[in-house]
Protein backbone atom coordinates (compact mmCIF):
# COMPACT_ATOMS: atom_id res chain seq x y z
CA UNK A 1 0.00 0.00 0.00
CA UNK A 2 1.71 3.56 -1.07
CA UNK A 3 1.97 5.97 1.47
CA UNK A 4 1.85 8.68 -1.35
CA UNK A 5 -0.79 10.15 -3.92
CA UNK A 6 -0.72 10.10 -7.51
CA UNK A 7 0.96 12.91 -8.35
CA UNK A 8 -0.39 13.62 -12.14
CA UNK A 9 -4.21 13.12 -10.96
CA UNK A 10 -3.50 15.89 -8.40
CA UNK A 11 -1.87 17.75 -10.80
CA UNK A 12 -4.92 17.65 -13.67
CA UNK A 13 -7.31 18.51 -10.03
CA UNK A 14 -4.86 21.88 -9.57
CA UNK A 15 -5.74 22.44 -13.30
CA UNK A 16 -6.86 26.87 -12.94
CA UNK A 17 -9.45 25.75 -15.14
CA UNK A 18 -11.05 23.59 -12.78
CA UNK A 19 -10.33 25.37 -9.57
CA UNK A 20 -12.33 28.29 -10.99
CA UNK A 21 -15.09 26.06 -12.38
CA UNK A 22 -15.26 24.99 -8.83
CA UNK A 23 -15.25 28.68 -7.37
CA UNK A 24 -18.21 28.80 -9.58
CA UNK A 25 -20.11 26.47 -8.82
CA UNK A 26 -20.15 27.30 -5.09
CA UNK A 27 -20.96 30.70 -5.64
CA UNK A 28 -24.70 32.32 -4.79
CA UNK A 29 -26.85 32.92 -7.52
CA UNK A 30 -27.01 36.44 -8.23
CA UNK A 31 -30.75 36.70 -8.24
CA UNK A 32 -32.22 35.56 -5.48
CA UNK A 33 -35.49 32.59 -4.77
CA UNK A 34 -38.47 35.45 -4.49
CA UNK A 35 -36.78 38.13 -6.23
CA UNK A 36 -38.28 39.10 -10.05
CA UNK A 37 -35.70 38.95 -12.87
CA UNK A 38 -34.30 42.00 -13.70
CA UNK A 39 -36.48 43.80 -16.16
CA UNK A 40 -35.56 45.54 -18.70
CA UNK A 41 -37.95 47.75 -19.10
CA UNK A 42 -37.61 49.30 -15.68
CA UNK A 43 -33.93 49.30 -15.96
CA UNK A 44 -34.00 51.87 -18.59
CA UNK A 45 -37.42 53.92 -16.90
CA UNK A 46 -34.89 54.51 -13.71
CA UNK A 47 -31.79 55.56 -15.99
CA UNK A 48 -34.28 57.84 -17.75
CA UNK A 49 -35.64 58.94 -14.57
CA UNK A 50 -31.84 59.35 -13.42
CA UNK A 51 -30.38 61.51 -16.35
CA UNK A 52 -33.04 63.73 -15.91
CA UNK A 53 -32.81 64.51 -12.35
CA UNK A 54 -28.59 64.85 -12.69
CA UNK A 55 -29.60 67.44 -15.99
CA UNK A 56 -32.05 69.43 -13.56
CA UNK A 57 -29.29 69.36 -11.01
CA UNK A 58 -26.56 70.74 -13.64
CA UNK A 59 -28.76 73.35 -15.05
CA UNK A 60 -29.49 74.61 -11.06
CA UNK A 61 -25.86 74.15 -10.41
CA UNK A 62 -25.37 77.04 -13.59
CA UNK A 63 -27.71 79.27 -12.22
CA UNK A 64 -26.53 79.38 -8.49
CA UNK A 65 -23.04 79.83 -10.05
CA UNK A 66 -23.89 82.74 -11.73
CA UNK A 67 -26.10 84.19 -8.93
CA UNK A 68 -22.74 83.45 -6.56
CA UNK A 69 -24.60 81.32 -4.45
CA UNK A 70 -21.34 78.64 -5.30
CA UNK A 71 -18.23 79.48 -4.61
CA UNK A 72 -16.42 76.81 -6.38
CA UNK A 73 -16.44 76.62 -10.19
CA UNK A 74 -15.31 72.62 -9.65
CA UNK A 75 -19.00 71.88 -8.45
CA UNK A 76 -20.38 73.26 -10.98
CA UNK A 77 -17.80 71.54 -13.63
CA UNK A 78 -18.11 68.17 -12.00
CA UNK A 79 -22.48 68.22 -11.53
CA UNK A 80 -22.39 69.18 -15.36
CA UNK A 81 -20.15 66.40 -16.25
CA UNK A 82 -22.26 63.92 -14.39
CA UNK A 83 -25.23 65.36 -16.33
CA UNK A 84 -23.05 64.63 -19.62
CA UNK A 85 -22.42 61.00 -18.27
CA UNK A 86 -25.83 59.83 -17.16
CA UNK A 87 -26.94 60.86 -20.39
CA UNK A 88 -23.99 58.74 -22.53
CA UNK A 89 -23.94 55.80 -20.29
CA UNK A 90 -27.95 55.91 -20.64
CA UNK A 91 -27.76 56.03 -24.62
CA UNK A 92 -25.41 53.17 -24.26
CA UNK A 93 -27.49 51.17 -22.58
CA UNK A 94 -30.61 51.80 -24.61
CA UNK A 95 -28.66 50.91 -27.90
CA UNK A 96 -27.35 47.38 -26.40
CA UNK A 97 -30.96 46.67 -24.96
CA UNK A 98 -31.88 47.37 -29.21
CA UNK A 99 -29.72 45.24 -30.66
CA UNK A 100 -30.22 42.25 -28.84
CA UNK A 101 -33.66 42.57 -29.38
CA UNK A 102 -33.04 43.62 -32.79
CA UNK A 103 -30.63 40.03 -32.89
CA UNK A 104 -33.41 38.05 -31.49
CA UNK A 105 -35.86 38.89 -34.41
CA UNK A 106 -33.14 38.71 -36.38
CA UNK A 107 -33.77 34.19 -36.07
CA UNK A 108 -35.36 32.36 -38.97
CA UNK A 109 -37.96 30.46 -36.65
CA UNK B 1 -23.54 49.65 -3.93
CA UNK B 2 -20.85 51.23 -5.62
CA UNK B 3 -22.19 54.10 -7.64
CA UNK B 4 -19.51 56.03 -9.91
CA UNK B 5 -20.75 59.31 -9.07
CA UNK B 6 -20.17 58.69 -5.38
CA UNK B 7 -16.49 58.31 -6.62
CA UNK B 8 -16.98 62.04 -7.76
CA UNK B 9 -18.28 63.14 -4.92
CA UNK B 10 -15.08 61.86 -2.88
CA UNK B 11 -12.91 63.68 -5.21
CA UNK B 12 -14.96 66.96 -5.16
CA UNK B 13 -14.74 67.07 -1.52
CA UNK B 14 -11.02 66.88 -2.03
CA UNK B 15 -10.96 69.51 -4.56
CA UNK B 16 -13.14 71.71 -2.11
CA UNK B 17 -10.83 71.34 0.91
CA UNK B 18 -7.82 72.09 -1.31
CA UNK B 19 -9.82 75.08 -2.55
CA UNK B 20 -10.30 76.47 1.01
CA UNK B 21 -6.82 75.88 2.12
CA UNK B 22 -5.43 78.15 -0.89
CA UNK B 23 -7.89 80.90 0.26
CA UNK B 24 -6.12 80.75 3.97
CA UNK B 25 -2.80 80.59 2.35
CA UNK B 26 -3.46 83.59 0.48
CA UNK B 27 -4.90 85.13 3.64
CA UNK B 28 -1.42 84.77 5.41
CA UNK B 29 0.39 86.12 2.41
CA UNK B 30 -1.94 89.37 2.18
CA UNK B 31 -1.53 89.73 6.13
CA UNK B 32 1.99 88.88 5.84
CA UNK B 33 2.86 92.55 7.20
CA UNK B 34 -0.26 93.70 9.23
CA UNK B 35 0.78 94.53 12.31
CA UNK B 36 -3.02 95.82 13.35
CA UNK B 37 -6.05 93.67 13.44
CA UNK B 38 -9.13 93.77 15.21
CA UNK B 39 -8.37 91.70 18.37
CA UNK B 40 -5.35 94.09 19.06
CA UNK B 41 -2.12 92.61 18.05
CA UNK B 42 -0.30 91.87 14.21
CA UNK B 43 -1.97 89.06 12.22
CA UNK B 44 -1.75 85.46 13.15
CA UNK B 45 -1.26 82.93 10.63
CA UNK B 46 -4.11 80.43 10.23
CA UNK B 47 -3.83 77.19 9.20
CA UNK B 48 -6.82 74.30 7.59
CA UNK B 49 -6.90 71.39 10.04
CA UNK B 50 -8.19 68.15 7.05
CA UNK B 51 -10.26 65.75 8.52
CA UNK B 52 -11.52 62.35 6.69
CA UNK B 53 -15.33 61.64 5.88
CA UNK B 54 -16.80 58.30 6.95
CA UNK B 55 -19.96 58.08 6.68
CA UNK B 56 -22.15 55.16 8.93
CA UNK B 57 -22.41 51.85 7.14
CA UNK B 58 -25.77 50.85 6.21
CA UNK B 59 -26.57 47.51 6.81
CA UNK B 60 -24.09 45.27 8.26
CA UNK B 61 -20.55 45.15 7.63
CA UNK B 62 -17.46 43.41 9.65
CA UNK B 63 -16.73 45.51 12.69
CA UNK B 64 -13.07 46.83 12.50
CA UNK B 65 -12.06 49.61 10.47
CA UNK B 66 -9.97 47.40 8.36
CA UNK B 67 -13.38 46.07 6.63
CA UNK B 68 -14.67 49.33 5.24
CA UNK B 69 -17.06 49.36 2.44
CA UNK B 70 -16.81 51.42 -0.16
CA UNK B 71 -20.38 53.53 0.51
CA UNK B 72 -18.97 54.80 3.89
CA UNK B 73 -16.21 56.59 2.03
CA UNK B 74 -16.76 60.19 1.92
CA UNK B 75 -13.56 61.83 1.28
CA UNK B 76 -12.00 64.64 3.32
CA UNK B 77 -12.92 68.04 5.00
CA UNK B 78 -11.78 71.36 6.47
CA UNK B 79 -12.42 70.46 10.44
CA UNK B 80 -11.60 73.85 11.30
CA UNK B 81 -9.25 76.65 10.85
CA UNK B 82 -6.71 77.68 13.77
CA UNK B 83 -4.15 80.01 14.39
CA UNK B 84 -1.01 79.40 14.75
CA UNK B 85 0.59 80.12 18.30
CA UNK B 86 3.88 80.53 17.12
CA UNK B 87 5.75 83.43 19.01
CA UNK B 88 5.48 86.55 16.70
CA UNK B 89 8.30 87.86 15.04
CA UNK B 90 10.31 90.65 16.45
CA UNK B 91 11.42 92.95 13.98
CA UNK B 92 13.62 96.08 14.99
CA UNK B 93 11.98 99.37 13.46
CA UNK B 94 11.90 102.36 15.97
CA UNK B 95 10.46 104.96 13.23
CA UNK B 96 6.89 102.03 13.09
CA UNK B 97 3.89 103.34 14.78
CA UNK B 98 3.12 100.71 16.75
CA UNK B 99 6.75 100.08 17.83
CA UNK B 100 7.24 99.09 21.43
CA UNK B 101 9.44 101.01 24.16
CA UNK B 102 12.47 99.47 22.80
CA UNK B 103 11.79 100.07 18.85
CA UNK B 104 10.74 96.28 18.34
CA UNK B 105 7.90 95.63 16.47
CA UNK B 106 6.18 92.58 16.88
CA UNK B 107 5.68 91.62 13.14
CA UNK B 108 2.72 88.58 12.18
CA UNK B 109 4.45 85.00 12.53
CA UNK B 110 3.59 84.23 8.53
CA UNK B 111 6.71 83.21 6.48
CA UNK B 112 6.24 83.98 2.69
CA UNK B 113 8.20 81.56 1.38
CA UNK B 114 6.68 78.57 3.38
CA UNK B 115 3.60 79.77 2.39
CA UNK B 116 4.22 79.89 -1.19
CA UNK B 117 5.41 76.07 -1.07
CA UNK B 118 2.56 75.61 0.60
CA UNK B 119 0.60 77.83 -1.90
CA UNK B 120 2.22 74.91 -4.79
CA UNK B 121 1.42 72.23 -2.58
CA UNK B 122 -2.26 73.04 -2.91
CA UNK B 123 -2.19 73.34 -6.54
CA UNK B 124 -0.67 70.23 -7.15
CA UNK B 125 -3.36 68.17 -4.82
CA UNK B 126 -5.95 70.01 -6.96
CA UNK B 127 -4.81 68.90 -9.76
CA UNK B 128 -3.78 65.50 -8.77
CA UNK B 129 -8.09 65.06 -7.27
CA UNK B 130 -8.77 66.56 -11.24
CA UNK B 131 -6.76 63.78 -12.82
CA UNK B 132 -8.76 61.08 -10.31
CA UNK B 133 -12.07 62.36 -11.51
CA UNK B 134 -10.89 62.23 -15.13
CA UNK B 135 -10.04 58.79 -14.11
CA UNK B 136 -13.17 57.98 -12.90
CA UNK B 137 -14.55 59.18 -16.17
CA UNK B 138 -12.28 57.06 -18.04
CA UNK B 139 -13.46 53.85 -16.15
CA UNK B 140 -17.36 54.44 -16.86
CA UNK B 141 -16.06 55.26 -20.49
CA UNK B 142 -14.03 52.14 -20.62
CA UNK B 143 -17.15 50.12 -19.15
CA UNK B 144 -19.19 51.20 -21.87
CA UNK B 145 -17.02 50.03 -24.61
CA UNK B 146 -17.60 46.00 -22.99
CA UNK B 147 -18.76 44.50 -26.42
CA UNK B 148 -17.57 46.52 -29.04
CA UNK B 149 -15.02 45.96 -31.38
CA UNK C 1 -14.16 21.21 -21.37
CA UNK C 2 -16.74 24.01 -21.22
CA UNK C 3 -13.84 26.18 -19.20
CA UNK C 4 -13.69 30.09 -20.16
CA UNK C 5 -17.03 29.62 -22.17
CA UNK C 6 -19.07 28.35 -18.64
CA UNK C 7 -21.89 31.35 -18.53
CA UNK C 8 -21.48 31.08 -14.44
CA UNK C 9 -17.79 32.40 -15.28
CA UNK C 10 -18.03 35.39 -12.79
CA UNK C 11 -14.09 35.30 -12.06
CA UNK C 12 -13.98 38.55 -14.42
CA UNK C 13 -16.72 41.01 -13.62
CA UNK C 14 -15.52 39.94 -9.50
CA UNK C 15 -12.12 41.83 -10.91
CA UNK C 16 -13.67 44.46 -12.69
CA UNK C 17 -15.16 45.11 -9.03
CA UNK C 18 -12.21 44.77 -7.42
CA UNK C 19 -10.82 47.52 -10.12
CA UNK C 20 -13.56 50.10 -9.46
CA UNK C 21 -13.50 49.71 -5.79
CA UNK C 22 -9.32 50.38 -6.10
CA UNK C 23 -10.59 53.16 -8.00
CA UNK C 24 -12.35 54.80 -5.41
CA UNK C 25 -9.97 53.54 -2.80
CA UNK C 26 -7.28 55.79 -4.49
CA UNK C 27 -9.72 58.99 -4.98
CA UNK C 28 -10.04 58.77 -1.20
CA UNK C 29 -5.94 58.57 -1.01
CA UNK C 30 -5.42 61.41 -2.59
CA UNK C 31 -8.28 63.46 -0.99
CA UNK C 32 -6.77 63.13 1.92
CA UNK C 33 -3.07 63.35 0.90
CA UNK C 34 -2.31 65.61 3.36
CA UNK C 35 -4.66 64.98 6.43
CA UNK C 36 -2.97 64.47 9.31
CA UNK C 37 -2.92 60.55 11.34
CA UNK C 38 -4.41 59.20 7.68
CA UNK C 39 -3.36 55.77 7.07
CA UNK C 40 -3.46 55.03 2.91
CA UNK C 41 -5.97 52.09 2.60
CA UNK C 42 -5.37 49.64 -0.37
CA UNK C 43 -7.23 47.05 -1.68
CA UNK C 44 -5.97 43.28 -1.48
CA UNK C 45 -7.84 41.27 -4.17
CA UNK C 46 -5.32 38.90 -5.70
CA UNK C 47 -4.28 37.54 -2.52
CA UNK C 48 -7.53 36.26 -1.54
CA UNK C 49 -8.56 35.45 -5.06
CA UNK C 50 -5.52 32.96 -4.80
CA UNK C 51 -6.29 31.64 -1.69
CA UNK C 52 -9.99 30.97 -2.78
CA UNK C 53 -8.48 29.30 -5.86
CA UNK C 54 -6.22 27.14 -4.37
CA UNK C 55 -2.48 28.45 -4.61
CA UNK C 56 -1.77 30.31 -1.34
CA UNK C 57 0.04 29.07 1.41
CA UNK C 58 -2.35 30.15 3.89
CA UNK C 59 -5.12 28.15 2.96
CA UNK C 60 -5.25 25.37 6.21
CA UNK C 61 -7.02 22.18 6.06
CA UNK C 62 -9.04 20.77 8.66
CA UNK C 63 -7.13 17.36 9.05
CA UNK C 64 -8.65 14.16 10.97
CA UNK C 65 -5.62 11.72 10.38
CA UNK C 66 -1.92 12.72 10.37
CA UNK C 67 -1.42 11.36 6.93
CA UNK C 68 -4.07 13.60 5.31
CA UNK C 69 -3.35 16.72 3.54
CA UNK C 70 -2.14 19.93 5.60
CA UNK C 71 -2.21 22.42 2.93
CA UNK C 72 -3.15 22.50 -0.29
CA UNK C 73 0.65 22.55 -2.25
CA UNK C 74 2.29 24.21 -4.90
CA UNK C 75 1.94 22.75 -8.79
CA UNK C 76 5.74 22.55 -8.86
CA UNK C 77 5.98 20.46 -5.49
CA UNK C 78 4.06 17.17 -7.24
CA UNK C 79 6.91 17.30 -10.08
CA UNK C 80 9.68 16.36 -7.58
CA UNK C 81 10.74 12.71 -8.32
CA UNK C 82 9.56 9.60 -7.22
CA UNK C 83 12.72 8.66 -5.53
CA UNK C 84 11.40 9.58 -2.11
CA UNK C 85 7.89 8.62 -1.20
CA UNK C 86 5.55 11.64 -2.10
CA UNK C 87 4.57 13.30 1.19
CA UNK C 88 3.18 16.35 1.05
CA UNK C 89 5.59 18.73 3.25
CA UNK C 90 4.56 21.54 5.42
CA UNK C 91 4.93 24.74 3.36
CA UNK C 92 6.79 28.43 4.86
CA UNK C 93 4.28 31.44 5.64
CA UNK C 94 5.36 32.83 2.63
CA UNK C 95 4.72 32.37 -0.85
CA UNK C 96 7.83 30.39 -2.26
CA UNK C 97 8.77 30.53 -5.99
CA UNK C 98 11.34 29.57 -8.22
CA UNK C 99 13.68 31.99 -9.66
CA UNK C 100 17.15 31.26 -11.58
CA UNK C 101 19.87 32.88 -9.35
CA UNK C 102 23.62 31.83 -9.82
CA UNK C 103 22.31 29.49 -12.91
CA UNK C 104 20.62 27.40 -10.62
CA UNK C 105 17.28 26.74 -10.09
CA UNK C 106 16.35 27.60 -6.02
CA UNK C 107 13.82 28.51 -4.25
CA UNK C 108 12.87 32.27 -2.97
CA UNK C 109 10.79 33.54 -0.78
CA UNK C 110 8.45 36.33 -1.96
CA UNK C 111 6.23 38.68 -0.03
CA UNK C 112 2.34 38.88 0.05
CA UNK C 113 1.04 42.17 -0.66
CA UNK C 114 1.00 44.11 2.44
CA UNK C 115 -2.16 45.95 3.89
CA UNK C 116 -1.84 49.24 5.73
Amino acid sequence: MSNGIDPISNLTSLDPIKRLERIQNTQVSQVKKGEAEPDFQKILNDAIKGVNVQQKDAIQAEDDFAAGKISNIHDVIIRAEKAAMSLTMTMEVRNKIVDAYKEIMRMQL
Amino acid sequence: MLDIFSTMNISASGMTAQRMRLDVIADNIANAETTRTDEGGPYRRKNVVFQEVLNKAMGVRGGSTNTLATDQLGGVHVDSIVEDQRPFKLVYDPAHPDANEEGYVQMPNVNVLREMIDLINAQRSYEANVSSINATKAFASAALGIGKG
Amino acid sequence: MNGFFNSNFSTLPAALDAASTRNTIIAQNIANAETPGYKRKEVDFETYLQQAMGDGDGLELKKTNDKHFKNIPQQLEMLKPESEPARIPELPTTAITWTLTNKRLCWQPIPYAIRH
